[in-house]
């Protein structure tokens, strides 16, 4: 037994003899929440700092990504043009067929019962390639047309909006001449 | 509840008992404090400042009644120790007598202090405030009566200078009970036929222990400086009864101190151990 020496003094009332100690947790709790919070603050600041570090990298690479993007559409506008000036001459080229091959097959799609009174092939101004043909044949009807349909397939024209009208002596043909590629 | 007290919960001070409980040691009750202690003898006080681990740092002795030396002490003191509180060893104005049969039953340290009439009977008296301590293998022990009227001019003057008294005891009789205490626990020196002599500033303590039990003790407290009569004259009766074989036991206030100066040779071809530590006063008070 510890020996403890004797006192003489005037006791005070209630002296106490300090909290049972299983409430030191209290404290201790109190002290590791402190320094947990601490530590969680500063955890938190750092990665605020961090995403804001991340924020501004991002953000400057979105920016410089737009300015790709301006740029890239930019290249992609002048591309469309330039193909769509190319597809223009590509037409153009397609359209500048030469036609004579075609009044020549006309005309020799003719029977000796038959003769050209009109014939007028005019090239659409938007689509070259299209060509609107107007056949108008004294004698020879429907047949003569189909002759002279059949010399155009020949020449691998297809005809579109194709039009007849039969008069007394004459046939009125229209329609529109498309090339066709093998 | 108060702010204090949350600050006293946080910083661990609400689970430490108070500085003037009585119940617990010295060390439990300043633990990492720095504390103080005076020793109050006749017509001279010494005082030591114990450090946060509870060793000796500072000693001091001024000559003068404890009123005097209080009055221009009290701010070095307060200074010294933590809100204000003062260990008190009384050296003056007591007397421990061996006793045999007392009360030893359960709470008897409360009652000793509340209704001591219960437990000394006739030996009782109103002016006295008393201490004990037993022989735990026999029947016999050591009463110690002291001045009520000290005791309170003590704390009277401790108040007047905002000056807590932690503890008031006796010096003299602390170091007895506790060399006492030491000799119990030594299978080897209870069993031996002793002297066992404790001194401390003019208080002198004389008990013969033969096989474990106390036969005779004289004391006196506050004598005169360097009255070898008064000395030889107590240690004479027990000197005269010793046998070759009789071993003294010696505890000061300090190593070297005056009664090993001026009183040992009374003991003659006698065997004297000395057990007295460095700042022994100061040590046994800071530790228990």
């Amino acid at each position: 037994m510890e020996y403890i020496i004797h006192d003489l003094k005037t006791e005070r009332q209630d002296v106490s003899a300090g909290l049972p100690s299983g409430y030191k947790l209290i404290p201790t709790l109190f002290y590791i929440v402190s320094v947990a919070s601490v530590f969680l603050s500063l955890y938190f600041y750092a990665s605020k700092k961090a995403y804001q570090t991340s924020e501004s990298q991002m953000k400057s690479r979105t920016s410089e990504a737009r300015t790709q993007e301006t740029r890239f559409r930019a290249q992609q506008q002048g591309i469309t043009a330039e193909s769509q000036k190319a597809e223009g001459i590509a037409q153009w080229l397609e359209g500048s067929r030469p036609l004579q091959p075609v009044t020549v097959a006309i005309n020799r799609s003719m029977s000796k019962d038959s003769t050209i009174a009109e014939l007028t092939l005019t090239r659409d101004r938007d689509i070259p390639s299209n060509t609107f043909v107007q056949l108008k044949i004294d004698g020879g009807g429907t047949e003569q047309i189909d002759s002279a349909r059949s010399a155009l397939s020949s020449l691998n024209y297809q005809i579109y909006h194709s039009n007849e009208k039969k008069g007394r002596n004459s046939t009125d043909f229209q329609g529109t001449l498309v090339y066709a590629e093998q | 509840m108060e702010i204090k007290d949350i600050k006293d919960v946080l910083n661990f001070a609400a689970f430490r008992p108070e500085a003037d409980n009585s119940k617990f040691a010295w060390p439990q009750r300043f633990p990492k404090r720095k504390s103080s202690i005076i020793n109050i003898s006749r017509g001279q006080v010494s005082w030591c400042t114990l450090s946060r681990k509870g060793a000796v740092e500072d000693t001091g002795i001024a000559e003068g009644e404890f009123p005097e030396v209080a009055a221009q002490m009290a701010s070095h003191w307060q200074a010294s120790t933590e809100d204000s509180w003062l260990g008190v060893s009384v050296n003056n104005r007591f007397i421990i007598s061996l006793e045999h049969n007392l009360s030893r039953k359960k709470g008897w340290e409360e009652d000793l202090r509340q209704n001591p009439k219960s437990l000394l009977g006739s030996k009782h008296d109103r002016s006295k405030r008393y201490a004990l301590h037993h022989n735990p293998e026999t029947s016999a022990s050591l009463l110690m009566a002291c001045d009520d009227s000290m005791i309170k001019t003590i704390e009277e003057t401790m108040r007047n200078h905002n000056l807590r008294p932690a503890r008031i005891c006796v010096g003299l009789f602390a170091m007895t009970a506790r060399l006492l205490t030491q000799i119990e626990s030594d299978n080897a020196l209870k069993s031996q036929d002793l002297i066992i002599v404790t001194w401390l500033d003019n208080s002198l303590c004389v008990l013969r222990q033969k096989n474990g039990q106390w036969q005779d003790l004289r004391c006196r407290s506050g004598l005169a400086a360097n009255d070898e009569a008064t000395v030889s004259q107590m240690v004479r009766p027990f000197i005269e009864a010793a046998e070759p074989s009789t071993r003294v036991i010696l505890m000061e206030d300090r190593r070297n101190g005056q009664f090993t100066r001026s009183f040992l040779p009374l003991f003659g071809n006698l065997n004297v151990t000395d057990v007295t530590e460095e700042n022994n006063l100061w040590n046994v008070l800071g530790k228990h």
